[in-house]
């Protein structure tokens, strides 16, 4: 290769980053602008509502939330005791036991005097077998029921629970989630607020519960985690919901609900043929479907989402398994994306295929692997005596000053609109975690990405990485 | 919980004892508490200059507000306005903030300040959605009257919450009475109308029956799928024609809607409907809703409901890839016609089995198209009335949506001039129209052209017995010689029911009957005296008998539809027969569902008669029959 | 004349003050809690004359409570329950289990009142 063409090369690598670094710049920019808007005028709008007593009509539509449980022997009585002492009247809790190998299903029964009831099953439908189902001979625990099944994973699972409930809306949540009292009710008014258009699903901002007191159900104080990596995931979690996804919905182009917290109208869900079990990234993948299905059907829809903190959870507080949960993001998201190909650039789908789609496509699926390369190729360059230090420098220092300045820009945010941590002290770790956070953390997830993306593309079998729970009513 | 939530509830707190003070304030009490009493009054009326003071003060009595009834209640509003809070409110609605109009019309509703009606019902039809609602609670809040004025004149759409918000407004109207609202039925507003029919559902308004029917034909699928679901809540039968001829003309919501209804109120009558649209239907969800509703009106019409558990167990039955069993057995019926010989059954069905069902269903029309061109007597010529140009097929379709009038006159022209090819579309008119002057109408026709129809061919003979007239390799003996009417699986079955039981049952085996079952009807048309029951018999035995204009030609390609139809039902109820043999025990176990129709008539059954009955009732669809379909479906 | 005691279990500040004030007014000893938990404390220190409860109440509801007294301390103090779900399913389950009286949100403090001095004539 001659010097000229090595020249060039590197001339178009620099091109591409810098490409690449404006549209984030710009796009981060509007994201921060839009999101703003967006948390403002739902603050004003939601400053008087009177949320209490719909829940006391009996002409409040039903819901299901829906709990996949999997070898949960150790937290399921209390964490499905939470769930049943929601403020809301006309829900249901279904537990569905995914074939644990543990005790998950004999706690239940003992804890809630659960009794098999007889119910006929369609058998058109397409989930592993169902072994029994199952109610609770008193009454207070009324709202409660348990499927057994066979294992099948947490999207046979849902879909289960979707198919065995007859309620209008579904809630697929993870069943150590802990839900605010007020949740369904936020929930409910989503989904029937609007006049002009079918809301299909509502997601909600996930909050990191890890250190955080919960007593009996409720949360009694929230703290700061004392786990640096657990707070890397706060802060990563706050830019996401509180900024990203909330950009995303003032245009109405969301495309991830979270699989720990998503809710779905249960018509338009089966329609659209529920969750996919090929994937491990369903809970992306069944946005992609319902909002495709919406547009083929051409029925103005909209996804809502609520900012208000209502659903919290542990994250994982080891590398290992964070690694594990990373990768098996990434690869999830390859398989939509790779399933959805067809929306890539694709006028008919409007905002969603010319904006959202490629926006993953870019920047959550391409970045990664584009970061681990141009890394290898600056050592390469290096090595070789061809890296433009004065590119490599500015570039750098820009995208880190503009990535720390987002990040104190949602940590900011937070404080003014929930102002969950209130200490001082709190704000100027979760601060000093921005700034260290570009080499502290990133690197551990752009990792994780390569991993899941070569498994995914050398075929690799890997399922769900098992994440060890310590449980809410240790933390009491 | 956050700093300023703590600072808030501490102030709330302190707050609570002195506004107690004020509400249970008695004039009776001792000095003491009289004196502490107007200590504090005149304290707050110091404190309330402060404007931050009277805004959480303001805040507190709101939130009490919703927490209290009664007496104290009442004393709440009195004291707000006591304070002059309501005057903070009262400038809020000249903000220009949307946000802050809208929290001021919410508090002067919620505390009850009725004179703030006239000046909040002015922001109705506010821009500003979140005022807009707002407004239209505190109106309806406020006066009785208010719901009226928000129906009249609003022009904007009303939202699910916002309607149930509405709804739970009025109920909590003491003593309320709810005008009629259907007289908001005919609103150009499509969520006005919306909402008055779930107005109408809340308050039980039976009165609207015509209004609601009349409904179903709106040109917005919205409004046609909730008058169709208030339909179903009030049992309002007399819409259920209406709901037939709007429903191919329906999006699939209101369909399924039309067939919860179906299911609901659906008597047997309505099952060809439902068959019809099971058939014809390309939706799944649709097609399938429609089987279900045959189901509900007569269990197991259908599909047997089975345990999933039960089933997992059960062997693969190979034998057909649809989802459904009754359209799946019809269409064997029909794909018979277009094998150029009998073949035996068990062979068949397993050629069944591959065939594309939808294939099947185009082939078929074609060939009983066909069929009937070229075995009606064409020569005969056609006249004016277009109803003889057309195939049965065609025929079907258009009478299916025919009001009830245009049937009559249709039928008043056929009377006068039918000819040998309606007969077919006479049969079905016969048997499946629900109306039952019509139904008898065709039922005179058809005598008649029977008769002409036999004499031609048979040479007077209008006894309707099995004739050689034909080639086939059916063929013909005298029945009555080889079997007995005890021999009929309805022999033992017609002994026990009722009459109504009876002609259901004389009617099936005109359907499925074989010549065992000729037997019988004959047996019966000897022995009975009742009237209908005769009637239905004659009907029976017309379908059963091959008819001499059926078997008139003789080409090869085509055979007869009705000795094939015999044939795959010898086959199934042999199977079912105790005494049959080895061979038979290896044909395909599964049984005709016609025969499950019978379910209806045996209600009342002899304890004896058990086990026959649920061996009748004893098949199984495995589930990798539907998954197939499904998982197309779905991909 | 001693007054009789009472637990009064509502988790809303202003609303179990005032009931408060209303109740003490007319003479009784008034325990407040703000949680099912504290009353289950609260109830394994001393057995009051009459509880009334909330049925929606942090940890430990209404419902469960009344289980809690029947079932496990085996005592018959009247309990009076308070819910703004005055849905069927909740009243029934809450009868069923032992509760004797209902009243539901808005609360009337002077309905209250008598409903809890009916309660404690027919204790007697």
């Amino acid at each position: 290769m001659s010097s000229g063409s090595i020249e060039i090369l590197i001339q178009y690598m620099n091109m591409v980053f810098l490409t690449f670094s404006v549209v984030l710049f710009s796009l981060f920019t509007i994201m921060g602008y839009l999101s703003a808007r967006n948390s403002l005028h739902y603050r004003k709008k939601n400053s008087f509502n009177d949320l209490s007593k719909i829940m006391a009509s009996p002409l409040a539509p039903s819901i299901t939330i829906i709990a996949p449980a999997y070898n949960e022997g150790m937290t399921i009585v209390e964490n499905v005791r939470s769930l049943l002492s929601l403020k809301y009247v006309n829900y249901e809790v279904m537990v569905v036991n995914d074939g644990s190998k543990d005790d998950t299903l004999e706690k239940l029964i003992a804890a809630f005097h659960l009794e098999k009831i007889e119910k006929q099953i369609d058998p058109n439908w397409r989930s592993k077998p169902i072994r029994g189902i199952y109610k609770s001979t008193q009454k207070s625990f009324g709202k409660l029921t348990v499927i057994d099944k066979e294992n099948g994973g947490k999207s046979d699972a849902l879909n289960t629970g979707m198919y065995l409930s007859e309620n209008r809306y579904v809630g697929c949540i993870d069943v150590d989630c802990l839900l605010l009292p007020d949740a369904l009710l936020h929930i409910v008014k989503s989904f029937s607020q609007r006049s002009k258009k079918k809301v299909i699903a509502v997601g909600g901002v996930i909050r990191v519960a890890n250190s955080c007191t919960i007593s009996g159900g409720t949360l009694e104080q929230i703290n700061l985690p004392t786990n640096w990596l657990a707070r890397f995931q706060l802060l990563e979690y706050t830019r996401s919901f509180l900024l990203g996804r909330m950009a995303w919905g003032r245009i109405d182009s969301l495309l991830i609900i979270s699989g720990a917290f998503g809710f779905f109208d249960r018509e338009v869900a089966i329609a659209a043929g529920g969750y996919d079990t090929n994937t491990v990234g369903e809970d992306m993948e069944i946005v992609f479907r319902m909002r495709r299905y919406m547009h083929d059907q051409k029925i103005p829809y909209t996804i809502e989402y609520i900012p208000d903190p209502l659903c919290w959870t542990e994250v994982p507080e080891s590398l290992e398994v964070l690694v594990k949960q990373r990768d098996r993001w990434s690869r999830g998201n390859l398989e939509t994306l790779k399933k959805h190909k067809e929306m890539f650039f694709n006028p008919k789908y409007g905002t969603l295929g010319l904006l959202s789609y490629p926006y993953w496509f870019f920047y959550e699926w391409l970045s990664p692997i584009l970061e681990f390369f141009g890394f290898f190729s600056i050592i390469i360059f290096y090595f070789m005596g061809i890296l433009n230090w004065e590119f490599f420098v500015a570039i750098t220092a820009a995208i880190y000053a503009f990535s720390i300045m987002f990040s104190f820009y949602a940590i900011l945010w937070d404080v003014y609109s929930y102002n969950q941590y209130n200490k001082t002290k709190d704000i100027l770790i979760l601060m000093f975690c921005a700034i260290i956070e570009p080499v502290a953390f990133h690197p551990i997830v752009v990792w994780s990405a390569i991993k899941g993306n070569y498994k995914k593309l050398f075929n690799i079998q890997s399922g769900w990485g098992a994440m060890t729970r310590k449980g809410f009513s240790k933390a009491a | 919980m956050s700093a300023t939530t703590k600072k808030i509830e501490a102030k709330r707190a302190e707050l609570a004892p002195v506004i107690s003070n004020f509400l249970f304030h008695t004039p009776e009490g001792p000095k003491e508490e009289q004196k502490e009493y107007v200590e504090l009054k005149i304290t707050i009326r110091d404190y309330l200059k402060d404007k931050q003071f009277r805004r959480v003060v303001s805040e507190v009595l709101f939130d009490l507000q919703k927490d209290v009834s009664g007496s104290t209640r009442e004393r709440l509003f009195k004291l707000y306005q006591e304070l002059g809070l309501h005057e903070d409110a009262y400038k809020k609605l000249n903000s220009w903030q949307w946000h802050k109009i809208a929290k001021g019309i919410l508090q002067l509703s919620k505390m009850n300040v009725k004179d703030a009606y006239h000046i909040i019902k002015r922001f109705v039809n506010d821009r500003r959605s979140v005022v807009r609602k707002q407004a239209e609670l505190a109106t309806v809040s406020l006066r009785t009257e208010g719901i009226e004025y928000v129906l009249d004149s609003t022009r904007f759409a009303i939202s699910e919450w916002q309607q149930l918000k509405l709804i739970e407004v009025l109920g909590n109207k003491e003593g309320y009475r709810p005008p009629e609202f259907k007289d908001w039925l005919i609103s150009s507003n499509k969520d006005v109308v919306l909402f008055a029919l779930r107005l109408i559902k809340h308050y039980n308004q039976i009165g609207a029956e015509a209004a609601i029917t009349t409904l179903v034909k709106h040109k917005n699928d919205t409004i046609k799928a909730a008058a169709v679901n208030c339909i179903i809540d009030f049992n309002f039968h007399s819409a259920l024609p209406t709901m037939k001829r709007v429903f191919w003309k329906s999006n699939n919501d209101v369909k399924i809607a039309i067939l919860n209804a179906f299911a609901e109120m659906g008597t047997p009558s309505d099952l060809f409907f439902l068959e019809d649209v099971s058939k014809n239907e390309k939706n799944f969800l649709v097609a399938s809703k429609a089987q279900s509703a045959m189901n509900r009106i007569q269990p197991d019409a259908v599909l047997p409901s089975k345990d999933l558990i039960d089933v997992e167990e059960v062997p693969v039955v190979e034998s057909s890839t649809k989802e459904d069993t009754e359209l799946d057995f019809l269409s064997l019926l029909d794909i018979a016609v277009i094998y150029e010989e009998v073949l035996p059954a068990e062979q068949a069905s397993i050629e069944f089995s591959e065939v594309e069902v939808y294939d099947v269903v185009t082939v078929t029309e074609e060939t009983v198209e066909s069929y009937y061109e070229n075995h009606l007597n064409p020569e005969k010529g056609l006249d004016a009335a277009n109803a003889h140009t057309m195939s049965t097929q065609e025929k079907m379709d258009i009478y299916i949506h025919m009001t009830q009038e245009e049937r009559i006159n249709l039928l008043l022209e056929l009377k006068e001039s039918s000819k040998p090819q309606d007969i077919k579309f006479l049969e079905f008119i016969a048997e499946k129209e629900d109306h039952s002057e019509i139904r008898y109408k065709a039922f005179r026709i058809l005598q008649g052209l029977e008769k002409n129809e036999n004499q031609h061919v048979n040479g007077g003979v209008d006894t309707p017995a099995v004739t050689e007239t034909n080639e086939t390799d059916y063929t013909v003996v005298d029945y009555d010689t080889i079997y007995k009417p005890e021999d009929s699986v309805f022999y033992p079955l017609f002994n026990y029911g009722d009459r109504t039981g009876k002609v259901v049952l004389v009617k099936e085996a005109g359907k499925i009957g074989t010549d065992k079952e000729v037997v019988f009807l004959n047996h019966l048309l000897e022995t009975e005296t009742d009237k209908v029951l005769l009637t239905a018999v004659k009907e029976a035995l017309d379908r059963l008998q091959p008819k001499p204009s059926d078997t008139g030609k003789d080409e090869s390609e085509t055979v007869n539809l009705d000795s094939i139809r015999n044939l795959e039902v010898i086959v199934d109820v042999e199977t079912l027969d105790e005494h049959n043999s080895e061979e038979k025990e290896e044909a395909d176990q599964r049984l005709p569902l016609e025969l499950l129709f019978l379910n209806e008539s045996l209600e009342d059954e002899n304890p004896n008669q058990e086990e026959e009955i649920e061996q009748l009732f004893s098949f199984e669809i495995a589930p990798e029959y539907f998954k197939d379909d499904y998982n197309k479906l779905v991909s | 004349m001693d007054s009789k005691s009472l637990i009064l279990a509502e988790d809303d500040v202003m609303l179990a003050s005032l009931l408060k004030y209303r109740l003490e007014k007319e003479g009784f000893s008034v325990t407040l809690c703000q949680d099912g938990k504290k009353v289950k404390e609260e109830l394994e220190a001393q057995l009051p004359d009459l509880i009334v409860s909330d049925i929606m109440m942090p940890y430990f509801s209404g419902i469960e409570l009344t289980d809690y007294l029947r079932n496990q301390l085996n005592s018959q103090i009247p309990i009076i329950l308070i819910s703004a779900a005055s849905n069927d399913e909740n009243v029934v389950s809450a009868f069923e289990l032992g509760a004797n009286d209902f009243i539901s949100k808005p609360v009337s403090p002077s309905e209250l009142l008598v409903r809890v001095k009916r309660e404690l004539i027919r204790k007697r």
